[in-house]
């Protein structure tokens, strides 16, 4: 629900930090030199739930997705990822790596691949070594299956 | 006289948001003048009109805003009721989709909508201008925000993307006829590969349709004729003949115009007068049920009967109109 005085004129939610949160996420989704519709659907799941993404539509992230993708084409992945981390706080660089590990973990396991990218995203966005293992551990945690 | 004849033209745009919006008709108002600062209107007051909060996730019964001045139109009504603002993509005309890319997913996304509906205050070619026109004004309001996806425009049965809503209201407020959004055109191929045409939505100004006989043709052929057509009756205000020709004076010269016949109202079932465009090469074989032969009536012998078209008919109707006010 929104009121007609506040939508008025506005353009739509600023989307800089969203987009920077979600930059590491697209990058290790594209680890593997493709990324499917599954793991757009998961990340956007993730957006859903994230007070960050409150008031931006479905179609709007998927747009991001995209910028992003043209981002790593025209400027390369690390140029993306230290944009990303220059626009954000050292608490969402934490909320983007968590967002990053939680889709390489998706199918409950990390390859060397997506292992190799979230090393260096930790890197670039400068996540504390006890921070990020306690985001692994518990990340793992979330994706145990029934029979564990 | 048919009870819905006796009735004043209504104009009515859906427009249709991502999430719902909630309003008071004096914001809308307000939000109306700001954007279109040269349309002449004032808010009236008297105890139908109401200062209600509207909520277009809720219904909305008393959105209502009585307007005075020289663009102002009947009042304007703002509803939204149950059962309504939802259609299905697949059931629609291509032709109602043609205004609104993306319309399947905007569709989609719809999860709410306000009716605008603007009653014409005569039967006269500017009054029913005028109310389609602050109709649009009003629809560009909403279609101007971040949460509008589409609106349908309902005289012509066909939608259009926010984007072209906002043209169709600027358009309208240069006094120009903003043909393409206000009314809507259907064609397509007949069983022999013949296309035809039809108009949708010329009825609300002039009480007539435009349709273009089974020809050899292809769809913009057929659609940029109907087009020509409208604005030579509504623009330039030309008056036509059962049986005169249209075309340009090579058309003309070659003897390749289009030929117009008339079909009454209630002829084999037609709900309003029909204007029908007959290529010269047209396939209209049942052309007999609806209309009577005509012969060719040439003028005689140097006599120019061709009649040009006056592009600034209309808009100098409005101004006159304006002046004696």
């Amino acid at each position: 629900m929104a009121l007609f005085s506040r939508l008025r004129g506005s353009k739509g939610p600023d989307t800089t930090i969203a987009k920077a949160v979600i930059a590491p996420s697209v990058l290790t989704m594209a680890a593997d030199g493709r990324i499917d519709n599954s793991e757009i659907a998961q990340l956007a799941n993730l957006c859903g739930f994230s007070p960050i993404f409150f008031g931006i539509e479905g179609k709007v992230i998927s747009d991001l997705i995209n910028q992003i993708i043209s981002d790593v084409r025209a400027k390369g992945s690390e140029q993306v990822l230290r944009e990303a981390a220059g626009v954000l706080s050292p608490a969402l660089r934490e909320t983007a790596f968590c967002f990053a590990a939680r889709i390489s973990l998706a199918d409950g396991t990390i390859d060397r691949a997506e292992e190799a990218t979230l090393a260096a995203t930790a890197a670039v966005l400068e996540v504390n070594r006890d921070v990020l293992n306690k985001i692994l551990d518990v990340v793992v945690i979330l994706q145990r299956p029934a029979n564990a | 006289m048919d009870p819905k004849e006796d009735k004043l033209p209504l104009f009515s745009a859906y427009v249709l948001f991502s999430e719902g919006v909630q309003f008071e008709a004096a914001e809308i108002f307000d939000a109306l003048t700001e954007d279109y600062p040269d349309l002449d209107v004032r808010r009236t007051t008297g105890t139908f009109i109401r200062d209600t909060l509207c909520d277009t996730n809720q219904f909305i019964t008393e959105g209502i805003i009585g307007l005075d001045g020289e663009d102002a139109a009947g009042p304007v009504q703002l509803v939204r009721l149950p059962g309504y603002g939802q259609w299905d993509f697949k059931a629609l005309r291509p032709m109602a989709r043609v205004n609104c890319p993306d319309l399947e997913e905007r569709l989609a996304r719809n999860r709410s909508y306000l009716a605008i509906s603007v009653p014409a205050t005569g039967r006269g070619l500017v009054e029913k201008f005028t109310a389609a026109r602050l109709c649009s004004a009003l629809a560009a309001v909403f279609a101007k925000l971040p949460v509008a996806l589409a609106v349908y425009w309902e005289p012509a049965d066909h939608f259009l993307s926010p984007e072209k809503t906002i043209q169709m209201a600027d358009e309208a407020l240069r006094d120009e006829w903003p043909i393409l959004q206000w009314v809507g055109f259907d064609a397509g191929f007949t069983q022999d590969g013949s296309v035809k045409g039809l108009s949708i939505g010329m009825r609300a100004f002039a009480d007539c349709e435009v349709s273009y006989a089974p020809a050899p043709v292809d769809i913009p052929t057929s659609v940029t004729a109907m087009h020509a057509f409208i604005w030579l009756k509504l623009v330039s205000g030309n008056p036509f003949n059962d049986g005169d020709t249209i075309g340009s004076e090579a058309d003309a010269v070659s003897g390749k115009a289009n030929r117009l016949r008339l079909i009454p109202k209630g002829k084999e079932g037609a709900s309003c007068d029909t204007w029908l465009i007959l290529h010269p090469e047209h396939k209209a074989e049942d052309l007999h049920k609806f209309v009577e032969p005509k012969a060719a009536n040439p003028p005689p012998s140097g006599v120019d009967n061709n009649v040009q078209p006056r592009a600034g008919f209309f808009q100098s109707i409005l101004r006159g109109r304006r002046q004696r006010h």
